[in-house]
């Protein structure tokens, strides 16, 4: 369907039918993508975004890991904090942008901290969901096996909520790759997001389109490397193995 | 007789969602002989399961009572305890194969070759030697049950403690599993704490029943069953014996109805 949508775009603008200033045919955009590619410029930019997005993202999990297990295994942290992480949650990252350009300038620190602080909401907010649905029996059970914490936890709770918290994993990635974008099109000039905005603004829209088939096909193929890894280490549904963490 | 378990004017709490608490268990005395079969039986919500968690070592007792396993105080789950729950969907680790789940006890407490002897008894035992590589979803109710009490075994408990372990299962699988118990019980000699509703399991299967009753519960009988062992599904519900002390409990529970 994706190659039917094509040959209907390039005929439509080949021919004139569609006399649309700055849209130019697919064959055009591909051209184009080949072209920065050779310039080099679309692999650096690329490995940058990839980079940001996979940095920030592994740090946000860890973070949203660690603390999703605090709030889930501790009723008393729950109570005290859980008021105020749904307030700051509340907040939508990008809102964000500007206050970050303001503290951290145009800079990788900038880009880095918005996309950790936009990661770890759902990675955090699914550890404590799968935490906290674990059955009374299986946290009995640690007890009466007179497991210490440390065993408790990596043999029981994290395989238990590990279904959970993938969903989290898989929701933080793709929001941390949109963080990333963004923070690269207003701010941080680096990456795809600039590439982007570079290309709008140097009239050059074939490049533009390039840049923009190229973010999305980051996502997918980041998504698909995560899901595959998922699969590989979770073959029915569970690992056999407590993983390693 | 040695002492397993010994109860003394136990009292017990139990927080409500509202915040406030609820007296459940008051003035609660009792001795189990080491290698004792004893039931726990009772009315819905009377408090067997809160009285089998404090001697599991789960839920702390009010101050003032006194609960001794094998002559120490419990303050938190004694070694040498296992314990059964009823739903065993919930109990077993599903990413675990069945064997697994059977090792978690023993893991960092035995070597390699001992926890795999271990696994194996205890599998032969419960009578699943050949599923020990199956997933514990793949297995009939009655098999995870089994997998839940080979866990239980597995460790070489003193006293087993189980909460109504048999109660979500159907009739057949039920007495299979009854008898099994009583075999695993002639076998390993270790004292089984028994929770049920179910008047006739447990006069079939033990040596003496409690019954708790009231609000707060306290032991409002205590009922010995003399049937002989080995015992007989057939053999042993038609004698006097047995017949005796299952009217005897049913009295206390209901009256004279």
């Amino acid at each position: 369907m994706l190659v039917a949508a094509g040959v209907i775009w390039e005929l439509l603008v080949r021919s004139k039918v569609a006399e649309i200033q700055f849209l130019p045919a697919p064959s055009e955009i591909t051209i184009a993508a080949v072209e920065t590619l050779l310039e080099d410029e679309l692999l650096g930019r690329l490995v940058h975004t990839v980079g940001v997005t996979l940095l920030g993202w592994s740090i946000a999990s860890l973070v949203g890991l660690g603390m999703g297990l605090l709030l889930g295994l501790s009723p008393v942290a729950y109570r005290y904090s859980m008021t105020s992480f749904e307030v700051t949650r509340a907040i939508p990252p990008i809102t964000l942008v500007p206050a970050a350009l303001l503290i951290f300038g145009f800079s990788l620190r900038m880009e880095l901290v918005l996309v950790i602080f936009g990661g770890i909401w759902p990675v955090l907010v699914n550890t404590i969901g799968g935490v906290r649905s674990i059955s009374p029996e299986l946290r009995d059970l640690g007890a009466v096996l007179r497991l210490s914490r440390l065993a408790a936890i990596r043999k029981i709770v994290l395989p238990a909520a590990l279904p959970s918290v993938v969903v989290g994993l898989r929701l933080a990635l793709s929001l941390c790759l949109v963080l990333a974008i963004v923070s690269e099109m207003v701010g941080n000039p680096a990456g795809l997001g600039n590439g982007l905005i570079s290309a709008r603004q140097a009239l050059r829209p074939a490049v533009m389109f390039a840049y923009v088939i190229v973010t999305g096909l980051v996502g997918v193929a980041l998504n698909a490397t995560l899901q595959a890894a998922v699969k590989l280490a979770l073959p029915t549904g569970y690992a056999d193995e407590e993983p390693s963490w | 007789m040695e002492s397993s378990y010994d109860c003394q004017s136990l009292r017990a709490e139990v927080g409500s969602l509202r915040g406030e608490s609820r007296v459940v268990l008051d003035d609660v005395s009792f001795h189990v002989g080491k290698g004792e079969f004893v039931s726990i039986m009772g009315r819905s919500g009377v408090g067997k399961t809160t009285l089998l968690r404090i001697l599991a070592g789960l839920h702390v007792p009010s101050p003032g009572s006194a609960v001794s396993f094998a002559g120490k105080p419990v303050d938190g789950p004694p070694e040498g305890v296992s314990l059964v729950f009823q739903d065993y969907t919930s109990s077993l680790l599903p990413w675990r194969s069945v064997a697994r789940n059977v090792e978690l006890p023993l893991e960092d407490r035995l070597s390699k070759s001992e926890r795999q002897t271990r696994v194996a008894e205890a599998l032969e035992m419960v009578g699943l030697a050949d599923r020990a590589d199956a997933r514990p979803f793949e297995l009939s109710g009655g098999m995870q049950q089994r997998v839940q009490i080979a866990r239980a075994l597995a460790s070489q408990p003193a006293a087993l403690l189980m909460d109504e372990p048999f109660g979500a299962l159907d009739a057949l699988t039920k007495s299979d599993l009854e008898d099994q118990l009583l075999e695993i019980f002639a076998v390993t000699g270790t004292t089984v704490i028994f929770v049920t509703h179910d008047i006739e399991e447990a006069v079939y299967l033990s040596d003496r029943v409690l019954v708790l009753d009231g609000s707060p519960a306290s032991i409002e009988a205590e009922i010995m069953v003399d049937c002989a062992r080995p015992r007989k599904q057939l053999q042993t519900r038609e004698s006097a014996e047995f017949l005796t002390a299952r009217q005897r409990v049913h009295e206390v529970i209901f009256g004279n109805r």
